[in-house]
């Protein structure tokens, strides 16, 4: 946008001029423009797309790069590609590629719903402390600590550490856990009603393990979203810390 | 540029159900069994700058202990020990370790924090964010192109001046701002006050619009060199790029624009909102 970024770019194609022009990675621009290709009907259903030699051509950028956006797309299932056949697009995108944090409960309760999540038992980088760091309210006697990794379409979404009032898990049952998001767990407890709390936002960092976690670059934007949940009684009955992959993932407000 | 082991690709990475068997080691034997440099196409000294900065954050390079020596970090990570030097000297720059020749490396700081710029919440705290902080226009073109904005509105002006903006807090670069402003806003302005106010502000304090809405959406990302050298932050490092339309009558868009902050800089607090219903 600025006048020696607009010169830089007079010097690749007119086409990266248009399409490669923020400070995402190149290879996020890149899976945002193929979507929007086979969107637009550009790149036809069932139809080959460039080979990855002529995408490299087209956007000035390394072979590498493309073959990372293609590889995304190919796990979003927008592409496929056989040997011999080239890459073909196999679906149009169902869902948005960016997604809002949630900012109620209720969207909070929502958006888990279509999350899969594994359990990280054995990836646990560090002993992790026996309960969270307090804030504000009561704390719990005891919680029950989670870590997992969650997905969206299949993708590496969220690694997330999350701290449950040991006396909803056990009222409720483990057994419950495993077949619902945290949040619908949290609303079956009958003594403890999730009754207010709070997130922050803050930027980091992928280190290796969170990098090779959520399959993104080493050393790429995560958002780390930290909330803390509380019922009627002031008693922190929720606890997380989540490592967002940074691209497709935003907050969205209206200030006025 | 030459890339480390480039035959991995995202494609190679773990599936789902590896991660549960004992596959995966527990840190920092885990650091080397799975760095991919080739991922990126950053060079290998700066990823792994970025790699170490983050031991420190996190406190498993505690401060005042010696880190590994460079010797058996490149063992580890399987690069060139020139290399680990390489990317330990931009830690040693930004004071976060010292080197001696007798005593190896030692981890002496952990980056400072503070947090200069809210996102969120409401308009007028919003652009309390700008009255605090020091603006420097670095360059305004006439009649500039508009981009797309992020937000729907109805109807464009004729018209858009662009400005290219730098903040400071305290002498320090907190963020750079890309905005387009209307002719209705820039007409009704003299010509010194285009010059020495925020966008934002010439904006707000414009007689001649009405605020209808203002959208906001905050994204993530890494600053390049250009980003990186004006906001005075390592390569690399994660920025947030926040977006805003202002949009007054009839749907009539009167600015756009987004603003890169550092990442270190922003935090995003808010209450999670519970409705009458569970």
């Amino acid at each position: 946008m600025s006048a020696s970024r607009s010169q830089q770019r007079k010097k690749g194609s007119a086409q990266r001029s248009a399409v490669l022009s923020s400070p995402m990675p190149i290879y996020v621009q890149l899976i945002m423009h193929f979507r929007q290709q086979i969107e637009s009907g550009q790149w036809v259903l069932g139809q080959k797309i460039p080979t990855l030699e002529e995408l490299a051509e087209e956007f000035g950028v390394t072979r590498l790069t493309v073959r990372q956006a293609v590889e995304f797309l190919k796990r979003e299932g927008l592409v496929s590609s056989r040997q011999g056949r080239g890459t073909i697009v196999a679906a149009q995108p169902k869902t948005i590629l960016w997604r809002d944090l949630p900012r109620s409960w209720a969207e909070l309760v929502d958006s888990a719903d279509s999350l899969e999540s594994d359990m990280l038992e054995l990836a646990r980088p560090t002993r992790l402390p026996k309960s969270p760091d307090r804030r504000d309210g009561e704390l719990a006697p005891n919680y029950h600590v989670i870590r997992r990794l969650l997905r969206r379409e299949g993708l590496p979404y969220i690694v997330g550490t999350s701290y449950l009032d040991q006396r909803i898990v056990d009222a409720v049952g483990l057994k419950a856990l495993k077949t619902r998001s945290i949040y619908r767990f949290l609303q079956m407890s009958q003594n403890s009603r999730p009754t207010r709390g709070d997130q922050t936002l803050t930027l980091g960092t992928a280190g290796a393990e969170i990098a090779y976690l959520l399959d993104a670059p080493l050393g790429s934007c995560v958002a780390i979203v930290t909330r803390w949940i509380y019922d009627q009684n002031d008693t922190l009955i929720y606890h997380s810390e989540g490592q967002f992959r940074g691209h497709f993932v935003q907050t969205s407000r209206r200030l006025r | 540029m030459a890339l480390g082991r480039s035959s991995l690709a995202p494609g190679s990475f773990a599936k789902a159900g590896e991660l549960i068997r004992p596959k995966v080691h527990p840190l920092p034997a885990f650091l080397g069994a799975t760095v991919d440099f080739s991922y990126d196409r950053t060079p290998i000294y700066i990823q792994l700058a970025t790699l170490f900065r983050r031991l420190v954050v996190t406190g498993q390079w505690p401060v005042g202990q010696k880190t590994p020596t460079h010797e058996q970090l490149a063992v580890q990570l399987d690069v060139n020990p020139a290399t680990i030097a390489k990317a330990i000297s931009l830690l040693a720059d930004e004071g976060l370790v010292k080197r001696s020749r007798r005593s190896g490396t030692v981890v002496i700081a952990k980056p400072v924090v503070t947090q200069a710029f809210r996102v969120g919440s409401n308009w007028r705290e919003f652009l309390n964010n700008f009255a605090t902080l020091e603006f420097k226009l670095l360059a305004l073109r006439r009649n500039a192109d508009l981009t797309k904005p992020l937000h729907v509105y109805k109807e464009r002006e004729l018209r858009y001046d662009f400005f290219h903006s730098l903040y400071r807090s305290d002498g320090r670069p907190v963020l750079v701002e890309e905005a387009y402003v209307g002719q209705q806003v820039i007409r009704a302005c003299s010509a010194s006050a285009v010059r020495k106010t925020p966008p934002l502000q010439l904006v707000d304090q414009s007689s001649s619009i009405s605020i209808v809405r203002v959208d906001e959406t905050v994204r993530f990302g890494i600053a390049d060199s250009q980003i990186s050298e004006l906001l005075q932050t390592p390569l690399n490092a994660p920025i947030a790029i926040v977006y805003h339309t202002v949009v007054g009558e009839r749907g009539r868009l009167h600015h756009h624009g987004r603003s890169f902050v550092r990442g270190d800089l922003v935090s995003i607090n808010e209450p999670i909102k519970f409705g009458k219903q569970r």
